[in-house]
């Protein structure tokens, strides 16, 4: 049985240093990786840009011989076709609009300068193999990467604003650096009382890549080894497999061709740990189900990778979680970690007051520390249902950690 | 050869790239893989913007370079500019692997060398996951100019990781045994040790205790200074942060003090190993760049852009991670020099503090942090038992102060399957290390 994957990526990339245009990059690459699948083995072999196919199959069948167990069903009679490419802008107006952006923030901020990249990129994965699978991705977005500096700060960054988006919306980009700069410069004390934290959830489900990973469950090498169909976290708290392309900007399917059944795709529901996320291979050693989750580059055996997970929300907005009173809302917390019994400790290097609607003032760094199984469990307040744009338009989770002053 | 645009510098890399990597997982083999590919990037500037495109296409190049000019504007002063000025134009062959590629040892003698590895932790009841994986890299890069280099060098590093976790449930203790070198044939050595490094984290899974956070004196080994170095100053001492940004120059003035006398941190690219690159992504020769000297600020890191910019000479340190981006300012090899006394000494007039032997990550800000994998507790001038916790913590500048000792044993680690990240061009190889360092009053969480 053949399979063949093949990835393109036509980008254009604009290097930005104190608010101009540095550079631009041009680059248009082709990936092409052929598996050949046959009596429980697989061999697989890439190349780049232009390829001979048959060569590639031939050099999958030589590797047949390595002997790699791939002894799973295949994923065939399926369709399936995301198309979510219809940004379009030139080179030549992509960067005129930059540029005007950037004047725009220096007019408005000339202490700040921001530096860093904007990407506009246009990606495709097809995987189609001899038994009628035929799946495609096609997507076009700009990746906005902004390190904000101000003046006369001995740092590489003071703080930063990022985006994926499927448009570029000038205005609405100028008011949230604004925003986020305005609220830099206003410092206020730390308070003294223990407000909710509003923080990004992958820092804090990143200890869920590690434990709720099959290999790990199936090895008995996780922690959460005796707490399968338990319940363990709080009744309002669910994780799931993200698998909408229109809100992860990546693939419905993944590496083996699965996509996700919606009733397959929660690991936790109502804090009972229901299942680890797998691919093919460990979902079949281990006895689970397969969850989707098969990773890996354009010319490797599949294999499981990690898990795009997210929190069920709340159906409440933020200012609603806060109920009004303000929360810490976590800008950059880098360095922290879980210890192996799930503890996590991180310092906060920018963190804003805010009640939820808008930034009320940056507060000094703080260290924030808690346990996996209270954040997630009785101090657990829940994820907005609204996309907070100042940071990335994501959901923002909101619970209670200890707060300690450095 | 290729037609450079009159009016405008231009360079050319071509990456020929051989890679193969053996897995293999809980007994089983999951992966190998040999690959060869080649690309270019192409660059182009006119004084005032850069134009880049790569493409795995070498034949299209003369047309990348006709397509790059049209969006620029010729600028017959270019050989004026202070950035081109710095383009070292350097000529020859300066390839050194070609004798022992790793591409000429067979997929059967990697597979067979991952698999004694293996064998060090398979049958051990107390782990509970593991992989053992080789992987290997030899990368011929070809440089031409616009001004006349004309270069052929490679660099290559073969390596193994052991990644292992003792115990389940809450008691689970998680370890790698990591190791990179120039050659295949050195790794075929290194069993000993491995098995030293799994029999050391036992001994912490077993005993290992919870420790009160608070301030305490800690000794960092040479992994933990390594990182620190790099993390904490090393991306300070990057020059392309300081692009425009007056007050960062003034703040960053050659000949500040920013440390203790003890310390003193180099980056050079001419140190074998991970991070080893004779020449950078713009044809530049590698340097011993020497960022602190006994506490003063003595260099940073450039290319030719920033260096142009600042007014100072080039480093060699304009690196990307492949043929897809441009280079940009990176480190090597960076580590902090050893001083005179001993790692015993160090430790011996230390009342009650705290070794970080193994460290799983770092990073640097304004604050760092280090996240310890094997620590120890250091009681009354002796290491006497194994401790744990999440991170150690400090403001970056003020800890740079703290350093009062620093051992004379010096090791510079290598590495593979991972790298430095910067903004997004991850893994780039590095190595880093350094001797035994103590550092008073770090708070610990």
């Amino acid at each position: 049985m053949r399979e063949k994957l093949t990835q393109t990526v036509k980008q254009t990339s604009l290097s930005i240093v104190q608010n101009e245009i540095q550079a631009v990059r041009r680059k248009n690459i082709s990936k092409t990786g052929c598996r050949v699948i046959k009596d429980g083995k697989i061999g697989v072999a890439g190349g780049l840009g232009e390829v001979n196919s048959e060569e590639l199959y031939a050099r999958a069948a030589q590797s047949l011989d390595y002997g790699i167990e791939y002894d799973v069903d295949i994923s065939e009679n399926l369709q399936h076709r995301t198309q979510l490419d219809s940004l379009k802008i030139s080179d030549s107006d992509l960067c005129n609009r930059i540029s005007t952006l950037l004047k725009e923030i220096k007019a408005r901020h000339p202490a700040f300068a921001l530096s860093n990249k904007v990407n506009l990129s246009h990606v495709s994965l097809q995987l189609e193999n001899e038994r009628q699978l035929r799946l495609e991705h096609l997507d076009s977005y700009l990746s906005l990467s902004f390190l904000i500096k101000k003046q006369g700060s001995t740092g590489i960054m003071d703080t930063f604003f990022g985006l994926v988006d499927r448009q570029l919306d000038e205005s609405r980009v100028v008011a949230a650096i604004s925003e986020i700069i305005e609220a830099y410069d206003n410092i206020q004390p730390l308070p003294c009382e223990n407000l909710p934290v509003i923080i990004g959830q992958s820092l804090l489900t990143r200890l869920f890549q590690r434990d709720l990973n099959g290999k790990m469950l199936g090895n008995k090498a996780s922690l959460f080894q005796n707490q399968l169909g338990k319940k363990v976290f709080s009744e309002n708290f669910s994780l799931q497999i993200a698998g909408d392309p229109v809100e992860t900007f990546g693939p419905a399917f993944d590496m083996e061709g699965t996509i996700t059944a919606e009733n397959l795709s929660w690991l936790i529901q109502n804090g009972v740990i229901t299942r680890p996320y797998t691919d093919k291979k460990t979902a079949r050693r281990y006895g689970f189900e397969n969850t989707g989750c098969a990773d890996g580059n354009y010319d490797s055996v599949p294999s499981l990778g990690g898990a795009n997970l997210e929190i069920k929300h709340s159906g409440r907005t933020l200012s609603e979680l806060l109920n009004g009173r303000p929360g810490l809302m976590v800008q950059m917390a880098s360095g922290g970690d879980f210890t192996p019994d799930g503890q996590f400790a991180s310092p906060v290097q920018v963190a804003f007051l805010t009640d939820g609607r808008k930034l009320l003032g940056r507060v000094p760094e703080f260290t924030i520390k808690g346990s996996i199984f209270d954040f997630f469990g009785n101090d657990f307040i829940g994820l907005t249902s609204d996309k907070i744009y100042i940071n990335g338009n994501d959901r923002m989770l909101v619970t209670r950690m200890a707060i300690e002053k450095l | 050869m290729y037609k450079f645009p009159e009016g405008f510098y231009a360079d050319v890399r071509i990456e020929k790239v051989f890679r193969s990597l053996v897995r293999i997982e809980t007994g089983r083999l999951e992966e190998v893989k040999e690959k060869e590919d080649s690309g270019a990037f192409i660059r182009l500037f006119d004084g005032n913007r850069w134009f880049y495109a790569s493409t795995t296409d070498l034949g299209s190049i003369n047309a990348e370079l006709v397509g790059l000019a049209s969006l620029g504007q010729a600028n017959p002063a270019i050989c004026d500019h202070p950035t081109v000025k710095r383009m070292q134009t350097n000529t020859g062959d300066f390839c050194r692997f070609a004798a022992n590629s790793v591409k000429s040892v067979s997929s059967g003698e990697k597979i067979k060398l991952t698999e004694s590895f293996a064998a060090l932790v398979a049958e051990d009841k107390e782990i509970t996951h593991w992989s053992s994986s080789y992987s290997d890299a030899r990368i011929i890069k070809s440089f031409y100019s616009s001004l006349g280099a004309n270069l052929q060098f490679d660099t290559q590093t073969a390596g193994l990781r052991l990644g292992f976790r003792f115990g389940s449930g809450a008691n689970v203790f998680s370890e790698t045994w990591c190791r990179a070198e120039s050659d295949f044939m050195p790794l075929t050595k290194l069993h000993h040790e491995a098995k030293a490094h799994i029999e050391k984290a036992r001994a912490f899974f077993v005993g290992a205790e919870k420790i009160e956070g608070g301030n305490y004196t800690v000794v960092l080994s040479p992994m933990a200074a390594g990182i620190f170095a790099h993390e904490s100053f090393g991306h300070k001492s990057e020059a392309d942060f300081m692009l425009g940004d007056e007050g960062m120059k003034k703040e960053w003035q050659i000949g500040r003090r920013v440390g203790s006398d003890q310390l003193s941190i180099v980056d050079d690219g001419n140190i074998a190993g991970s991070g080893f690159t004779p020449f950078d992504d713009e044809g530049t020769r590698a340097e011993k760049t020497v960022l602190i000297d006994h506490g003063i600020l003595s260099g940073r890191l450039h290319s030719a852009s920033t260096a142009g910019e600042l007014g100072e000479a080039v480093t060699g340190n304009a690196r990307s991670i492949s043929f897809e981006f441009e280079p940009i300012v990176r480190m090597t090899a960076t580590y902090i020099e050893p001083g005179t006394c001993s790692k015993d000494d160090l430790i011996a007039g230390i009342s009650h503090g705290i070794l970080i032997d193994s460290v799983k990550h770092g990073s640097g800000m304004s604050t760092f942090t280090l996240a310890p994998s094997m620590a120890y507790l250091i009681e009354n001038g002796k290491v006497t038992r194994p401790v744990k916790f999440s991170v150690i913590t400090g403001n970056v500048m003020s800890t740079l102060d703290k350093i009062d000792a620093v051992s004379r044993e010096l090791e510079i680690l290598s590495f593979v399957g991972g790298g430095c990240g910067k903004m997004e061009q991850y893994p780039l190889p590095v190595s880093f290390g350094g001797p035994f360092v103590r550092v008073k009053e770090i708070n610990v969480q």
